[in-house]
């Protein structure tokens, strides 16, 4: 499990914690520019590290970015902590987009280890585990930061092998359904962070996205047996969010529009971790962070131009030709599922 | 045997890795929450989102703290023109959301009216918020204020400044209750040091100041907040609830969060008579603050108060542009011009006219009593117009004695004027008006505080004499 949450670290707490944390706060001067490059860097980064890296990663070498990852967060969130952003200094930017690289490294190299995929109650509880650690922003905005580099340090725990051997094989089945589940992550990012801005003043958003993620775990561990009937339900659930919440604003205020895109994302998930046959479990997932980072800068977009608010449901276009190839994807077969 | 060794090996790497990741774990945890030198910040009261308050009554003042539960020795001192005064903490609550603690702090009786500056202080940590408090003397029935917006560019070492200090000397003049600063209070690039020009001027504004940000704050937005802390926010005066919006955001308009807690605020208003100040109008060409029309009839708000337009235009709820009369029953949505010269626009429709001013509304208990200005002299209040600066002055003639011009076709009761003199002489009394505070100034002398009513179009000359044996 401290595999999923080392790989699923990145988007799920530095990148959006970051992206919240400026919004919330802002910047000014030169460091902006520091911040949007990076962001974008590592969003691309983090694509081309999923799709050009096949090859397995060498322990000791994950071991080393672990253990300075888990320094750099030290030594950049002490400042950060309290009095955030307040600095605007150039080395203040350069480190935390250091921790950001740190993380996105960690995550693909964690991800590469092993192509053997993990339980399928780990990704439901890395999930829920990162749920529970953005509570941590009630009390201190940029806590989750400081998480990430936690969560490095606890991988240097889960000893020396590539284990976590498997009985349970999610990874081979032939149901294409990549590209959908990548689009339904996007989606899901364009509900969840649609309120970023507001993080600040109304913490009860840090609890809704909490709540989003854990019920993304529900969602991952209710869809493991059937994850491709699951992200078709997920695709119209999410069709479903993005029309209601595109007329009426407001849907976004209520819990339910939580809830409903963590499901989204859960099944989403699970169905990129199942498709195996193409890439590890885990890679796919480390690779689903630039479609999640994508979601997350559009709803900041469109959260900036709200009378433009209505052409998300634009948004809903690639879904028709996704879920008209997907249709006949068949379910895997029930091959030592038990976990 | 073999794999009992190595699983035993394997077993004892990983709790050795267990230990460092928790050693490792516990380090950054020290390391970052600062258990070592904990640090604070006062989230409220603050500058633009002051605490209001008579002496003898107590104010809530909010910190958060790097590390939870930490329990320091709270100190709280106030700055103000009588010196530095030690307040009474009655009560510390402690573990509110957001690591937040609140202290209730007491007003000492005989503490003065007027603006202080904030002091917290925890052991050897110090932390500064400049005209946080505002004490005064009661809360009038009849309650008269200032609102204004796009203020003149300062920080440039141009007319800014100057242009900005003349029009808080006039509206220190005029005496309003208090000053509600309606967005682009700074131009320009925040690099430089403009924001501290503007609190330096602010701190010469006799009555409280309650800002909200426009959209050119933006351009340096963690500067506004550093200074401004709170991008919306609530202050109580009395019977009125004055409500200051954020409609910047680069897209004009509110969020839904701050479309929700504006909701919530007005139905939270009871009593008291809620005033909306928003940078971005409503209604008009650039009007885009989509507000919640219905809250804000149904609670019974009778202004919300804009500019950005840098023009004077007035809305009622249905949107129509009113020309006739801003006596008219639901919300006025009146934008004022710009207070500062620049980008000054015609509000007329077919005008050429430009003018620069503020808005001197004056209110009796929750009714609107007047709100424009008589441009054109002809007997009756416009249904649009602001006030034009540089109407009323202020001159000092000679030591002892000033010179008030007043130069509105309107009468201004309760005028305020300071007039130095010796401290060291013998008690003095105003020839004119009434004096309602003497205030230590520059060395060896000592300011006096006259009220006095001015009538329309009038000079008036006050002249501080000794005061008769008898």
């Amino acid at each position: 499990m401290i595999r999923y949450l080392i790989v699923l670290q990145f988007p799920f707490l530095f990148f959006f914690s970051l992206l919240v944390c400026l919004n919330v706060f802002w910047v000014s001067g030169p460091v902006p520019l520091i911040y949007g490059t990076g962001l974008l860097v590592l969003a691309l980064l983090g694509s081309l590290l999923h799709h050009m890296g096949r090859r397995s990663a060498s322990r000791p070498v994950t071991l080393s970015v672990l253990l300075l990852g888990a320094c750099v967060a030290a030594w950049v969130y002490r400042p950060l902590h309290l009095g955030a952003w307040e600095t605007n200094s150039i080395g203040q930017a350069l480190g935390v987009m250091a921790l950001g690289a740190l993380c996105l490294m960690a995550s693909s190299l964690t991800s590469r280890e092993s192509t053997a995929p993990g339980r399928s109650h780990h990704l439901p509880l890395a999930l829920a585990g990162l749920g529970i650690l953005w509570l941590a922003a009630l009390d201190y905005m940029s806590a989750p930061l400081l998480l990430s580099g936690l969560v490095l340090a606890l991988g240097i725990a889960r000893g020396t092998g590539h284990s976590e051997p498997s009985n349970n094989t999610l990874a081979h089945h032939g149901a294409r359904l990549g590209g959908l589940a990548r689009y339904l992550v996007f989606l899901a990012g364009v509900s969840l962070a649609a309120v970023a801005f507001d993080f600040r003043r109304d913490p009860t958003w840090i609890v809704y996205l909490a709540l989003a993620l854990v019920c993304a775990g529900v969602a991952a561990a209710a869809s493991t047996r059937a994850p491709a009937r699951a992200l078709l339900a997920a695709a119209l659930l999410q069709c479903l969010l993005l029309i209601a919440s595109s007329l009426v604003p407001a849907v976004l205020l209520h819990p339910a529009h939580s809830i409903a895109g963590g499901l989204v994302l859960g099944s989403a998930l699970r169905s990129l971790e199942w498709r195996g046959d193409e890439s590890p479990g885990l890679g796919a997932l480390a690779g689903s962070s630039l479609y999640w980072a994508l979601g997350i800068l559009t709803a900041i977009g469109f959260a900036q131009h709200l009378p433009a608010w209505q052409w998300r449901l634009v948004l809903l276009l690639p879904i028709i030709p996704l879920l008209w190839g997907r249709l006949g994807a068949r379910e895997p077969e029930p091959a030592n599922c038990a976990g | 045997m073999h794999a009992v060794e190595a699983s035993r090996r394997e077993s004892h790497t990983t709790s050795r890795s267990g230990l460092i990741a928790l050693t490792l774990a516990t380090l950054i945890a020290v390391a970052t929450l600062g258990l070592g030198s904990p640090r604070f910040v006062v989230l409220r009261p603050h500058l633009g989102a002051l605490a209001i308050a008579r002496a003898g009554e107590s104010i809530a003042i909010e910190v958060t703290t790097s590390i939870p539960f930490w329990r320091p020795e709270w100190r709280v001192w106030v700055d103000g023109p009588r010196g530095r005064r030690e307040l009474a903490i009655e009560q510390v609550e402690m573990n509110l959301r957001g690591a937040r603690q609140r202290l209730l702090v007491a007003l000492p009786d005989d503490l003065g009216v007027g603006g202080l500056d904030l002091t917290v202080e925890a052991g050897a940590l110090r932390r500064y918020r400049p005209q946080a408090l505002h004490v005064v003397t009661g809360y009038p029935q009849r309650v008269r204020f200032v609102q204004l917006a796009d203020l003149p560019v300062l920080g440039d070492q141009g007319s800014g400044e100057a242009a900005m200090g003349s029009l808080i000397d006039e509206i220190n003049l005029i005496a309003p209750d208090f000053v509600l600063f309606t967005g682009d209070v700074i131009y320009g690039d925040p690099e430089d040091g403009r924001y501290q020009v503007l609190v330096d001027l602010l701190h010469r504004l006799e009555p409280p100041a309650i800002v909200a940000p426009g959209n050119h704050e933006y351009k340096g937005w963690s500067r506004y907040l550093q200074h401004f802390v709170e991008p919306w926010h609530v202050v109580d005066f009395g019977h009125l609830r004055l409500i200051s919006l954020n409609s910047g955001h680069g897209r004009d308009q509110l969020t839904l969060t701050q479309e929700r807690w504006l909701v919530e605020t007005l139905a939270d208003s009871g009593d008291r008579t809620p005033i909306v100040q928003v940078h971005h109008p409503p209604f008009g060409p650039r009007g885009v603050a989509r507000l919640p029309l219905a809250a804000l009839r149904d609670t019974g708000c009778p202004l919300v108060l804009s500019g950005h337009l840098h023009h004077d235009a007035l809305f009622d709820i249905d949107g129509r542009q009113r020309s006739d009369s801003w006596q008219f029953p639901g919300p006025r949505f009146a934008v004022t011009t710009a207070a500062g010269q620049n980008d000054l626009r015609p509000g007329s429709p077919g005008s050429t006219e430009t003018y620069a001013g503020y808005r001197l509304i004056r209110m009796d208990g929750g009714e609107v009593v007047s709100m424009t200005y008589d441009r054109n002299g002809d007997g009756e209040r416009d249904a649009i117009s602001s006030y034009p600066s540089g109407l009323i002055r202020v001159t000092r003639p000679a030591p002892g004695s000033a010179l008030v011009e007043n130069g509105f076709n309107e009468a201004l009761d309760r005028a305020r004027v300071r007039i130095e003199a010796p401290a060291s002489g013998p008690r003095l009394r105003a020839d004119r008006g009434r004096i309602v505070d003497i205030l230590p100034s520059s060395a060896g002398e000592q300011q006096y505080v006259v009220e006095i009513d001015l009538p329309a179009e009038s000079r008036t000359v006050i002249t501080l004499i000794e005061e008769s044996p008898e």
